[in-house]
């Protein structure tokens, strides 16, 4: 049987097309962004990314392997064979997924080696890998039987490799029945149950690429069908409807990861962080330096800034989130906190005019703040902002001398403290 | 005259033209259904990811089938046709194309309106014309590999970080933007070419050029073997 293997892998025309699915993975991991690296969730959301491609593309190639015994005219001999059909298709089978496989691995080792030294310890995360495996068998196996059922020359590759691309690409738009993830982060997690619905799925139509016979007779090597191939037919059938079904009861694909130890700096305020977040430290301590030179006395600032997920959601309203590794998406957060603190008191204003003052000079603080925070004006691609502020011109007032702000911040201060209450 | 019919009705009959052309149709007209669904790829762009309405990949699927009934179990007999066999081919060929991008216009017509019906239509010519050059490559059977392979870089490469659609990036182009019309105008004149460079004139072409590169007998044959060994 492994002789077998080889000489197929050896001879699968997949071997044409090896080029092109390592070209799609690596071209998809790293023709994006590149913020996954040094992030071990992060990265390997990214490594299964290219399954997406990868897999439409090998269902194309399965189906045409499959096609080969019908294209030859060679249906008569194959089941005249000594050894039963099933053998035979699943070492093909076998080949064709070793080849989408290890086009796969490629890009998961790549992901891995440029990882690895930034994010410190852990691993990729299996559940996200495995994701991907599931996409790449249950491609090449809708492929594969496309092309061994089909008695057309020309339609199975086509057709396969077309609709298993909308087929992804449509369940990637539910929430229950993607089948991949786009990104990552270490507060969510794979729920048990929805990857393994998804790998039985996958693994499912395998089974049934392997074990059931084509309907149409003059495509069925052996002609007639015996009692054994009816039952294992029957079975991989069942078995598929099976995993179906558990894919419509399973949790949702990911929910909110069980808080782990979290990694703190040191220092007052100090940031506790995901553990695998822990490349943005350097960064966040440098934030957490420029919140300590703040004028002394206008603001009260937290003792503590927590990444969101690791504390309650009740206490965690202002807790941040690195989003698509921009550490400017978390200053906003850092503010809110500081501000909330700061200004404790609320009430409703007496009259619109003093409302829209007030939120004003909210939104000005705001933004005063973020860019203190960073150190910096606002970057030319982040956009939006709060509406009627002068982003650039707030920005500026950072360079100004300190008396001059702190003057500005106390203006802003005094009224939003002393708009009058309904 | 009815000698020239039977000969187009048996030509028909050996490439499998009504069946094909009717799958075709079918598969225009899953438009109505699945033209609409969206679908979210991750891609080169500031967020990460883009989402493309099927209607726009379709083309793809629909062009590759029609040239694909260049395919006729004949094949190998037909590299050798005389002058009627290259009338007729030639004729099908552009029919199958006009074809592919009548059902587009049809089906996107009947769902969307006339202006995505212009882009539809113009899709399927343009993906017609890509797998001709796929078919006249590895053989008509896959024609469908140079279209289906040009969706990874459509869908990932396709959009700016802004999210906007390449200049390129046809698909995602309105019926009037006049880039596309250019590129599609291209690939008809590259797709006319590939039709044109058939085995006997690539033989031709090198008995003038390198004729040392000849095998002295049996050079032809062997060719036609060879190229025909991709299964």
């Amino acid at each position: 049987m492994t002789r077998i293997f080889w000489i197929e892998v050896r001879r699968s025309p997949l071997r044409w097309v090896f080029p092109l699915l390592l070209l799609v993975d690596l071209a998809a991991l790293f023709g994006r962004s590149r913020y996954w690296i040094g992030v071990w969730p992060q990265a390997s959301a990214a490594a299964q990314i290219p399954a997406q491609f990868i897999g439409p593309i090998l269902a194309g190639a399965a189906a045409w392997t499959a096609g080969r015994i019908n294209r030859r005219g060679l249906t008569d001999q194959t089941g005249a064979a000594a050894r039963p059909m099933w053998q035979a298709e699943l070492v093909q089978f076998a080949a064709t997924l070793t080849y989408g496989a290890a086009a796969y691995l490629v890009g998961i080792v790549a992901a891995a080696a440029v990882t690895v030294r930034q994010a410190g310890p852990g691993f990729l995360w299996p559940s996200y890998l495995l994701l991907g495996l599931a996409v790449i068998v249950g491609c090449a196996a809708a492929g594969h039987v496309f092309g061994r059922w089909s008695r057309s020359r020309i339609w199975p590759p086509v057709i396969s490799a077309i609709a298993s691309f909308l087929l992804v690409g449509w369940l990637q738009e539910s929430r229950s029945f993607a089948f991949g993830v786009l990104s990552a982060g270490p507060q969510l997690q794979v729920t048990r149950s929805a990857l393994e619905a998804r790998l039985a799925c996958a693994f499912a139509v395998a089974a049934v690429a392997v074990l059931v016979p084509t309907l149409a007779p003059r495509a069925r090597p052996g002609g007639y069908l015996r009692p054994v191939q009816l039952l294992a037919g029957g079975t991989a059938l069942a078995t598929l409807l099976w995993a179906l079904q558990s894919l419509a009861v399973a949790d949702p694909l990911r929910v909110q990861r069980v808080a782990v130890r979290p990694l703190c700096s040191t220092g007052t305020p100090n940031v506790c962080l995901w553990p695998e977040d822990r490349k943005y430290l350097p960064e966040i301590e440098a934030m957490l330096a420029r919140i300590r030179t703040l004028p002394p006395g206008m603001f009260v600032v937290p003792s503590t800034f927590f990444e969101r997920g690791l504390r309650e959601e009740r206490r965690g309203d202002d807790d941040f989130e690195v989003i698509e590794g921009s550490l400017w998406s978390i200053s906003p957060n850092f503010v809110g906190s500081i501000v909330n603190a700061t200004i404790t008191t609320f009430c409703p204003a007496a009259d619109a005019a003093a409302e829209d003052r007030r939120t004003h000079a909210y939104f000005e603080l705001d933004t005063w703040l973020e860019a203190r925070i960073n150190g910096a004006q606002r970057p030319a691609d982040v956009h939006g902002g709060p509406p009627g502020v002068d982003v650039a011109a707030v920005g500026r007032l950072i360079d100004t001398p300190e008396q001059q702000q702190i003057e500005w911040v106390r203006q802003r201060l005094t009224t939003i403290r002393e708009t009058p209450c309904a | 005259m009815l000698e020239r019919r039977a000969d187009w009705l048996r030509y028909a009959r050996a490439h499998r033209l009504v069946g094909t052309l009717t799958g075709a149709a079918l598969i225009a007209a899953s438009d109505l259904v699945v033209g609409a669904w969206n679908l979210s790829m991750p891609a080169a762009t500031g967020t990460g990811f883009t989402v493309v309405p099927f209607r726009q990949e379709l083309p793809a699927a629909v062009a590759a089938l029609a040239v694909a009934s260049m395919y006729s179990t004949m094949e190998n007999l037909e590299r050798m046709g005389g002058m009627r066999l290259r009338c007729f081919e030639r004729a099908h060929v552009v029919t199958a194309i006009l074809a592919a991008a009548a059902l587009m216009w049809t089906a996107e017509a009947a769902t969307a309106g006339p202006g995505p019906a212009g882009a539809g239509a113009r899709s399927a010519l343009i993906w017609g014309c890509a797998a001709v050059v796929s078919g006249r490559s590895f053989g008509w059977r896959l024609s469908w590999v140079l279209p289906v392979s040009t969706l990874f870089p459509l869908i990932y490469y396709g959009h700016g970080h802004d999210g906007a659609a390449r200049w390129w990036n046809w698909p995602d182009q309105p019926a009037n933007a006049p880039v596309p019309w250019l590129l599609a105008a291209a690939s008809t004149l590259i797709a006319a070419a590939a039709f044109r460079a058939t085995p006997w004139r690539g033989h031709a072409l090198r008995r003038v050029h390198w004729p040392s590169r000849l095998a002295p007998t049996g050079a032809g044959r062997n060719e036609v073997e060879a190229s025909n060994d991709n299964g």
